[in-house]
């Protein structure tokens, strides 16, 4: 059905003539060319999604079929909802920050001569291991006691200026932001060398006519280039949110999902491998693979609207 | 580490490869190895984890181990290893991690479990042994031999229904107060015997103008285990082995009397007025590992820190020509009541195993023998529950005091967390960590563990 | 939701494609308003504040890991006990002993080595499988078409730790656990959905009148694919690459569990092992951030140039 109508789609806004009906070549040659993707794919990510659907509906030793209840014991646990509440939290600014920025920066990087060495400032937290971010940012948030020299430079800077040292993850008030920060400072990297390729295949003819005409460079960006790159923001900011909704590594290693930081991946983990619980954790999972079919029906219409103007 | 060390080692070294290689006798073996200065009983068990890989159903040519250590840890279980390599010619391939919940885990439900595991604690010792995933040690291993190394409780706590399933290995003593000896007596303080002794010296301390108590309990994940081996310590302290007994198995609840004033006992220090430079938050914030350098600075930023006995190790590193005995110390875990005086909570590595081969058995016999344990103790970081690892073998008078306070302890337990469901440890960890952020939420933070309690104690 | 079962109104297409203005407005329409000579300086202005923000970002970006950078030249016990912009001030003490106990650690360079053979083929094949994949999905017709691509994509949200267990027991059945192969499938695995769903997109982008005119002069699937398409995504596949790279060079979780700790683990497996159990002696990890750091930085460099507008110069519609 869906291709059905997006072929009806494409016929009524294409001035190219009707494509001919499918014939069994045709039928066969698309799958050898997906077919390798296609079973790593079944393989790899299907089966254990399967899997867990499974072992969703089974108790913690998966020895018992529970039906529902792992699902109804995590809406009804009033702290696995604040959970819920901190993955929303992430999503929304991490998204945003990233995106705006990384367009941000790839825009005005590639005005100027050193775009290399820019780009280059900005990408680096993306290239260094977890392990070693984990220590630049002890060096920038660590608290040390009031009258003690302090390592962290947040708060050296704060106490220079006569204020009290804060305990940046402790704080319930600002630890999730801090803790974004930390994503934020990975990933823009990521979004704006994507979105740098996608800027270099904005002919510069349109921008040199544009700027000769006398558009305002603010004009230019947002009527001619994010108009242009809108697919590939699209895909950024898809790949953003679900690198948001099971975000792991920062929390674990930093607060270990303490002073009210937990996501619903930390607690996976820790149902997983701490508890041995793989009733719970299996549905924990589930929460997520659900949580994304609003994000992908986004996408659908994304590409039936691309594939119709093109 | 000492050049004598491995002046010996090399020698017995080569005196494995004779006898392996070259056929020496037995009683040859012995006599030489006498003559290096082993004992007769290290000598003969020497031989005996490597004579005999004859009769092994399946034989291996390698085992596979798991573990948390690293750096030096690594270092030392590879020189502990090194020997048995040699006399047995099967090699012992380490994979480190700092995540073995999830390493092990994995690897076990993935049929790929690792011949032998160190695992952290007896809890998860408990948990794979139910779920059988754990081979029973009690006819690899010379059990006659055990008994006679190893204190009863050590056995029954590395055993589950019955059978023994774990080696408890590299110990420590958790019932250590660290303090520099050297500040103490140009400030006129004396080592208090009491707890009340601590409470009122602290307080001499506060009113002077400084801090007497370092104290950090951030540790990722794991964030709040300090403070539950304070409160462990002191409610072995206070109210006897027998009620600690019965709090670990929640035969108790969390709401008892007994168990709240152990928490209260600990507010005592951690709420103390001008007790903790920063705290809360500072407890909370700081990783045990730099609070425990605060009273080693110049000048000091505090006088006493509760940790087990590795915290030797962090000062060490942190302060290169710290003298131990005087320029560091510990002071043994003050009475609280007098009945009960002596108690010492212990935390331990131990061995486990999920496969049987030849391998398998040589290696754990032979790691469970005194002299392959004094080859680590003697590089240090390492306490023995081995009772044939003689204290002389300890690298340091600090070193030695802590092994032997545990070989005298009145009641030696195991650490409450690390033997209750890890549900139930996670729980408690952020139930410090609620308690120290917020003195007045104790009877909340009881009586939701006691509701966690309910559900873990369950599965 | 249910926009499967409406018939596409087209009206209602073209009106969302002026919104979304895919072509942008020509130059004539934005040059309608003339330009004011203060307008002109106040873009100069502009221009000058953009490079200043340019510039303030990147210093901001680089203030940890310069922190980074500066720590990893001190001892462990100054790290310890004093900020590193301590370590600026003279009398400066900077020492090498964190690189020499990184550089030291038993089986480094064997490491290293096995991290480029993890790497390498880790981030070719994922390219390849996913390349030729998304040009399916982009132009050609098929049944379930988007619905296929739709579940590839959804599976990016599919947590490693999931497919852990269950794929180990694979690995250890078909007796290639430990081996280099496992650790290849499984990272190509692993990258595709991201790699099918960022090159579907690029794809998708190329103009159609190219690839359908050529095919309609006859040019088969293969050689529009190889003379086309891959040299017109040349910067979509280099941002991949590096992309892919990077995350198999970084990865500590998957070798663990495919490779273990043994003769064949990659380096940061090795470097893991450089800290003990409760944590001491963390800053040589600031010296193997950097060592770690140098070849993925070396494969962003080469890329870069390969990121240059004008690939797609003239072949644009409109």
């Amino acid at each position: 059905m869906a291709t059905k109508s997006i072929t009806a789609t494409g016929a009524a806004v294409r001035s190219v003539p009707p494509r001919k009906p499918l014939n069994l070549r045709d039928l066969i040659v698309p799958w050898l060319w997906i077919g390798p993707a296609v079973i790593f794919v079944l393989v790899f990510l299907v089966y254990p999604v399967l899997n867990t659907l499974w072992l969703s509906l089974q108790n913690a030793d998966s020895s018992q079929f529970v039906g529902l209840r792992n699902f109804a014991r995590i809406f009804t646990d009033s702290a696995m909802l604040g959970v819920l509440g901190n993955n929303l939290l992430w999503i929304v600014l991490g998204t945003a920050a990233t995106v705006a920025l990384g367009l941000l920066i790839a825009v005005l990087v590639d005005r100027v001569r050193f775009e290399g060495a820019a780009k280059a400032a900005i990408f680096i937290p993306m290239a260094i291991s977890f392990v070693g971010a984990g220590v630049i940012w002890k060096f920038v948030y660590n608290y040390d006691a009031p009258g003690q020299p302090q390592i962290g430079l947040l708060n050296a800077i704060l106490t220079r200026l006569g204020g009290q040292p804060q305990a940046w993850l402790i704080n319930s008030g600002i630890n999730n932001f801090a803790l974004i920060a930390v994503y934020v400072w990975m990933w823009t990297g990521f979004c704006m060398v994507i979105l740098s390729a996608a800027l270099k295949g904005v002919p510069s003819e349109i921008m040199e006519a544009a700027r000769v005409d006398g558009a305002s460079e603010i004009n230019i960006f947002f009527r001619i280039i994010v108009p242009m790159i809108s697919p590939t923001i699209a895909v950024v900011a898809t790949t953003m949110v679900i690198n948001l909704l099971k975000i792991f590594d920062i929390i674990y290693v930093m607060t270990g999902g303490n002073f009210g930081t937990d996501v619903v991946a930390v607690e996976y983990y820790n149902r997983l491998f701490t508890f041995n619980d793989f009733g719970i954790s299996s549905a924990l999972a589930v929460i997520l693979l659900i949580a994304i079919v609003p994000i992908m029906i986004f996408n659908i219409r994304r590409f039936r609207q691309q594939e119709a103007e093109r | 580490m000492l050049p004598a060390d491995r002046q010996q080692r090399d020698a017995v070294d080569s005196l494995v490869d004779e006898f392996t290689q070259q056929g020496l006798s037995r009683r040859a073996f012995i006599q030489r190895a006498v003559a290096l200065g082993l004992s007769a009983s290290a000598a003969t068990s020497i031989l005996a984890a490597c004579g005999n890989n004859s009769g092994g159903s399946s034989s291996v040519s390698s085992v596979n181990l798991l573990t948390t250590w690293g750096s030096t840890e690594l270092d030392s279980f590879k020189a502990v290893v090194d020997p048995f390599t040699k006399q047995s010619g099967i090699t012992v391939k380490v994979d480190a991690t700092r995540d073995l919940d999830a390493i092990l885990t994995t690897r076990i439900r993935g049929n790929n479990p690792p011949d032998l595991a160190i695992l952290p604690n007896p809890a998860k010792m408990q948990q794979l042994a139910a779920q059988n995933k754990l081979v029973a040690l009690d006819s690899l291993v010379d059990m006659s031999k055990l008994q006679s190394d190893y204190a009863k409780t050590w056995l029954d706590l590395g055993s589950f229904n019955g059978k023994l399933y774990a080696i408890f290995y590299k110990a420590a003593n958790k019932g250590t107060v660290w303090y520099s000896p050297k500040t103490f007596q140009s400030a006129g303080y004396t080592i208090p015997k009491t707890f009340d002794d601590m409470v009122s010296l602290s307080s001499r301390i506060a009113s002077s103008g400084k801090f007497p108590w370092s104290m950090g309990v951030s540790s990722g994940a794991a964030s709040g285990w300090p403070a539950t081996d304070w409160i462990a310590e002191i409610l072995l302290n206070q109210s006897g082995p027998d009620v600690y007994d019965q709090w670990v198995a929640h035969k108790i609840p969390w709401t008892d009397s007994k168990i709240k004033s152990a928490f209260q006992e600990f507010g005592r220090i951690a709420f103390g007025k001008h007790f903790i430079n920063g705290a809360p938050q500072s407890i909370l914030a700081t990783d045990p590992q730099p609070a425990s350098y605060l009273p080693f600075k110049s000048p000091p930023a505090a006088y006493m820190y509760y940790l087990g006995d590795f915290a030797a190790g962090f000062i060490t590193s942190q302060f290169k020509s710290i003298q131990p005995g005087t320029g560091f110390d510990f002071f043994p875990f003050p009475t609280i009541n007098p009945q009960f005086q002596g108690g010492v909570t212990i935390g331990a590595d131990l061995v486990v195993a999920m496969k049987n081969n030849n391998g398998v058995r040589d290696l754990v016999r032979y790691l469970a023998t005194a002299p392959a344990q004094e080859i680590w103790v003697k590089r240090g970081g390492f306490t023995a529950v081995n009772k044939s690892v003689p204290l002389s073998a300890y690298p340091d008078k600090v070193a030695q005091a802590s092994a032997q306070q545990l070989t005298s302890a009145t009641a030696g337990k195991y650490g409450a967390g690390d033997i209750m469901p890890p549900a139930m440890q996670q729980a408690w960890w952020k139930g410090m960590l609620a308690y120290i952020g917020n003195q007045g939420s104790l009877d909340s933070v009881l009586a939701s563990l006691e509701n966690t309690a309910k559900s873990a104690y369950a599965s | 939701m249910s926009m499967t079962n409406n018939p596409v109104d087209p009206a209602r297409v073209s009106a969302e494609k002026e919104i979304a203005g895919v072509r942008g407005p020509t130059a004539l329409e934005l040059a309608e308003t003339p330009v004011s000579p203060r307008e002109r300086l106040g873009q100069r202005l502009n221009g000058g504040l953009l490079m200043a923000l340019v510039v303030l970002i990147s210093l901001l970006w680089s203030v940890p890991t310069f922190g980074l950078f500066v720590a990893s030249f001190r001892s462990g016990a100054a790290t310890q006990s004093t900020g590193w912009w301590n370590g600026l001030v003279p009398p400066w003490s900077f020492t090498l002993q964190n690189y020499q106990d990184v550089l030291s650690a038993q089986g480094l360079g064997q490491a290293f080595l096995n991290s480029l053979i993890i790497a390498i083929p880790g981030t070719i094949l994922p390219v390849l499988v996913a390349a030729f994949a998304a040009y399916a999905f982009a132009w050609m017709r098929f049944p379930l078409r988007d619905w296929l691509f739709l579940a590839i994509v959804a599976l990016l949200v599919v947590p490693i730790q999931m497919t852990l267990i269950p794929i180990l027991s694979i690995f250890t059945g078909l007796g290639i656990t430990g081996s280099y192969l496992a650790i290849w499938l499984a990272h190509t695995a692993y990258g595709l959905p991201f790699a099918v769903y960022l090159l579907r997109s690029f794809f998708g982008a190329l103009p159609s009148d190219l690839m359908e005119s050529a095919r309609i002069d006859g040019a088969s699937h293969v050689r529009v694919f190889t003379n086309i398409l891959l040299p017109l995504a040349v910067p979509s596949l280099a941002s991949l690459v590096i992309f892919q790279f990077m995350w198999v060079w970084n990865d500590l979780l998957v070798a663990l569990i495919y490779i273990g700790g043994g003769d064949r683990a990659p380096m940061t497996v090795t470097i893991a092992n450089l800290v003990n159990s409760f944590g001491s002696n963390y800053q040589v990890l600031t010296a193997a951030a950097f060592i770690s750091m140098a070849l993925p930085l070396i494969v962003f460099f080469s890329l870069q140039r390969y990121f240059v507008r004008g690939i797609l110069a003239g072949s644009v519609k409109g």
